[in-house]
């Protein structure tokens, strides 16, 4: 029906046109004065409509463009609050005591674990990997900026993962930035 | 026509409007935030960045890294905010010839706020040219009430550094006005009540012939949603304190983590009474990891941070006083800022108004919302011709049982067009007549009545098999066309209606109002009806088949569903819609069998020819006719005696 709107605005536009072709040939005497206040209103109404039929050009194609990218990114919002969740997964069997680490028990819950990032992984999620990088804030949030041997302005610690959806950063990783000994 | 952008440019957050068809939309920025950090920074291979990204690198770069800018736009440099930022910052403030402000940058760079601001403005720029895939040269941009000749001129310099024409400068009271549409109305107080980020602002404006006018302004310049998660945040590291014996005070990814927390428990507790604070291993000692699991309720989080919304009542109060007004002479009360979804500030300026505040636009986005719309009525753009017009009530045709079918809904844009095909309700009709109807009510009966006509000559043919499109069309002006029109012969008639609009706008209102008082039993009607066209259009496809199939029916099943068909006709003859729809059923069930009998009948031929490929037994069938696959739709013409 949309479309119909700007087939039809685009018709009138023609119609409007082809109208004032006529009255310039006509160019009969006396008809002159309204004629060019006629010529006025349809040049109003002519600008009036591509504006309206520009806008609706306009906005189906950011609506396009935004569905397509609604299509790929529909699962960013609840991927990202997940991120919390492997938060607590690195917290917990990063720091996982030595005498339990054998532990069959303990070894199922990496399974649990790893199970959850292949999932993710299969959406299109993939950790950064930023320690050793040279900061950049697109991709990196800094929490610290630390004095280090580390060439200064680069990342020296990774404390929270940063994850990429696809080829976007949905969010950074939160990291400490190497300073140069004073 | 280039577009006029709406700027609302924050302390803490900046956003940017435009109108999209007559409406006021929010541009994103290039990384899909609606708001963006009023936040600049210069790096040390000397790149700009401006908003989110400025921001996570600020502790990196405290010295090139500026903020709340806005504090220092058209100050002097003995200005009592300007001093009391210089100890909030972690840039450098010098006073600059003339008495004037200026940042100094690591590298010895010196700027000026308003080139500050330029940066910023500049970033919203580039962000709408590239979503609206035009050049924008254009804005209105907004800035507090209070602000005077020398910030007005500043911000507006700002605009111009950033390559834009600024056509107006706007209050921010006055953009929220706008944006709730309330410079429609006329001679009324109006007091914006905006609690942001960083500060509170309170402004009593008097609206005449469209025209906003400053009455009083008052607020806190060091107020605002920050301080509410301070609160929270102070109340957990105790309450973890006294529990665990740790203060993580100290420790700065747990602080991180419990800032997020914070500011999310806030947020939920808008709309929800508890939420649990759920942090494990925030952080370990000898012993072994520790874990934060804390419920903040909605009363605790009121009484950590009562005494900040608390705060706001006296700015109110002394606004009010200066307007020479009390509170009960105010007649429309807008909510601004994000931290007026918090219920208990709704809350507090209901008390202290006596009347509930507008709210249902985003707090966060209203000023740069009603900026466009500024910019929108300056470039004329909000002009009579372009204003489109919808359709106050539905329209539609009566169809068989008396029932309205709606072809176009109440409030379409218009000019539009619809149609749809109908069909006909008796064997052998020939005409069938157009009740063209207006209203919401589900009988035709109910509405109002417009127009009818006849459309004759359908060449004679058993009921449900011609198709009659009817469409309608409105132009701009509100003038109905109804065209019916047979498929078969593509005979057509047509009527013209142009006395809709006559409908006064409260006459709208009350139809309306009575369409929604009605609509259950509306509802309940429809269904009868629908229920014994329904009974009706089965037992006569029903006895149809049988006619058509009288050889391979079984005598015994014959009988039995005949009867069941004369029950349904006795059922029509009453207005017992449980009735009917009992015999409709049992009739259902009775032809049934009539499906199972043919397609045995037909699996035992084929069985005979070709026995090798046995098929299991159809129990399908039962429902004969009912959907068609073509684009007939259900919903047939009243029968005209003819």
């Amino acid at each position: 029906m949309a479309d119909d709107r700007v087939r039809r605005a685009e018709e009138l536009l023609e119609e409007r046109l082809a109208t004032r072709r006529n009255g310039e040939d006509r160019d009969a005497p006396g008809e002159a004065e309204s004629d060019k206040l006629g010529d006025e209103r349809v040049e109003e109404l002519t600008r009036d409509l591509q504006r309206v039929a520009a806008d609706f050009a306009n906005y189906r194609r950011r609506n396009e463009a935004e569905r397509a990218d609604f299509a790929r990114f529909a699962k960013a919002d609840l991927i990202t609050r997940l991120l919390e969740v492997l938060d607590d997964y690195d917290r917990s069997l990063g720091t996982v005591p030595e005498d339990l680490r054998t532990q069959p028990w303990v070894e199922g819950m990496w399974h649990v674990e790893r199970k959850l990032r292949d999932i993710l992984a299969s959406e299109g999620l993939e950790p950064l990997d930023p320690v050793g990088e040279a900061f950049d804030p697109h991709i990196h949030e800094a929490i610290a900026h630390v004095e280090s041997d580390a060439p200064d302005g680069t990342v020296v610690e990774e404390i929270r993962k940063g994850y990429r959806l696809h080829d976007r950063v949905i969010r950074p990783a939160l990291v400490t930035v190497a300073k140069q000994k004073e | 026509m280039p577009k006029v952008i709406g700027i609302d440019l924050g302390t803490t957050n900046s956003a940017v409007a435009y109108m999209e068809a007559g409406e006021p939309t929010i541009i994103p920025n290039a990384e899909g935030g609606r708001v963006t950090p009023s936040v600049v920074a210069h790096t040390k291979t000397g790149e700009r960045l401006v908003g989110q990204v400025a921001k996570r690198q600020a502790i990196t770069n405290p010295e090139n890294t500026v903020y709340s800018i806005k504090r220092l736009m058209g100050r002097r440099f003995t200005d009592p905010e300007v001093q009391r930022t210089i100890g909030m910052v972690s840039y450098k403030i010098r006073e600059a010839s003339h008495g004037g402000v200026e940042i100094e940058l690591a590298d010895g760079k010196k700027l000026a706020p308003p080139q500050i601001s330029a940066m910023i403005l500049q970033k919203l720029r580039t962000d709408a040219e590239a979503f609206l895939g035009e050049k924008v040269t254009q804005a209105v941009i907004t800035v507090p009430a209070y602000f005077d000749d020398s910030q007005r001129q500043a911000t507006k310099d700002a605009g111009q550094i950033a390559g834009l024409e600024v056509l107006r400068i706007i209050n921010e009271p006055t953009a929220a006005s706008l944006a709730y549409g309330l410079d429609k109305k006329k001679d009324e107080l109006v007091a914006v009540y905006d609690l942001g980020g960083g500060t509170f602002d309170i402004s009593v404006l008097q609206l005449g012939e469209g025209v906003f006018e400053v009455k009083a302004t008052n607020g806190d310049t060091h107020l605002g949603g920050d301080d509410f998660d301070q609160r929270v945040i102070e109340w957990l590291t105790e309450e973890f304190k006294r529990d665990q014996g740790i203060d993580l005070k100290n420790d700065r990814m747990a602080l991180q983590r419990l800032k997020e927390a914070a500011e999310k428990a806030k947020i939920e507790l808008s709309s929800t009474q508890q939420t649990e604070i759920n942090l494990p291993f925030i952080t370990a000692d000898q012993s072994g990891p520790k874990h934060m699991v804390i419920t903040l309720t909605r009363s605790k989080l009121e009484q950590l941070t009562g005494e900040l919304v608390e705060r706001t009542v006296g700015p109110v109060r002394q606004a009010l006083a200066d307007a020479g007004v009390g509170p009960e002479k105010i007649d429309e009360v807008i909510l601004v800022g994000g931290m007026t979804r918090m219920p208990v500030v709704v809350e507090t300026v209901r008390k202290i108004f006596g009347k509930e505040p507008h709210k249902g636009i985003n707090p966060d986005e209203v000023v740069a919302l009603g900026a466009a719309v500024q910019g929108g009525v300056l470039k004329g753009e909000v002009k009579d011709v372009l204003l489109l017009d919808v359709t106050p009530l539905s329209l539609g045709i009566e169809t068989l049982g008396g029932i309205a079918t709606k072809l176009i809904e109440r409030n379409t844009t218009i000019p539009t067009s619809k149609s749809q095909v109908f069909t006909t309700a008796a064997d052998g009709q020939t005409q069938v007549e157009i009740h063209v109807v207006q209203g919401e009510r589900e009988m035709a009966g109910d509405n109002k009545s417009l127009a009818r006509f006849i459309l004759d000559g359908i060449p004679p043919a058993p009921r449900g098999i011609p198709q009659v499109e009817v469409s309608f069309d409105i132009d701009a002006n509100g003038i109905v066309n109804v065209k019916a029109r047979d498929k078969a012969t593509s005979r057509e008639q047509h009527v013209t209606i142009t006395a809709t609009s006559g409908l006064l706008k409260d006459e709208v209102e009350r139809l309306v109002k009575e369409a929604q008082a009605h609509a259950d039993e509306d509802k309940r009607t429809r269904e009868r009806i629908e229920t014994r066209n329904e009974a009706d259009g089965f037992a006569y496809s029903i006895e149809k088949t049988i006619r058509d199939n009288a050889d391979k029916i079984p005598a015994d099943v014959k009988t039995d569903v005949e009867g069941k068909i004369t029950a349904v006709r006795e059922a029509l003859k009453t207005e017992d819609t449980e009735k009917i729809r009992e015999a409709l059923n049992d009739l259902r069930q009775a032809a049934n069998k009539i499906g199972e009998v043919m397609y045995q009948a037909e699996q035992q031929k084929q069985q005979a020819e070709a026995p090798q490929e046995g098929q299991p037994a159809g129990t399908a069938a039962g429902q004969p006719e009912g959907e068609k696959k073509d684009d007939t739709i259900e919903g047939e013409f009243t029968e005209k005696p003819s």
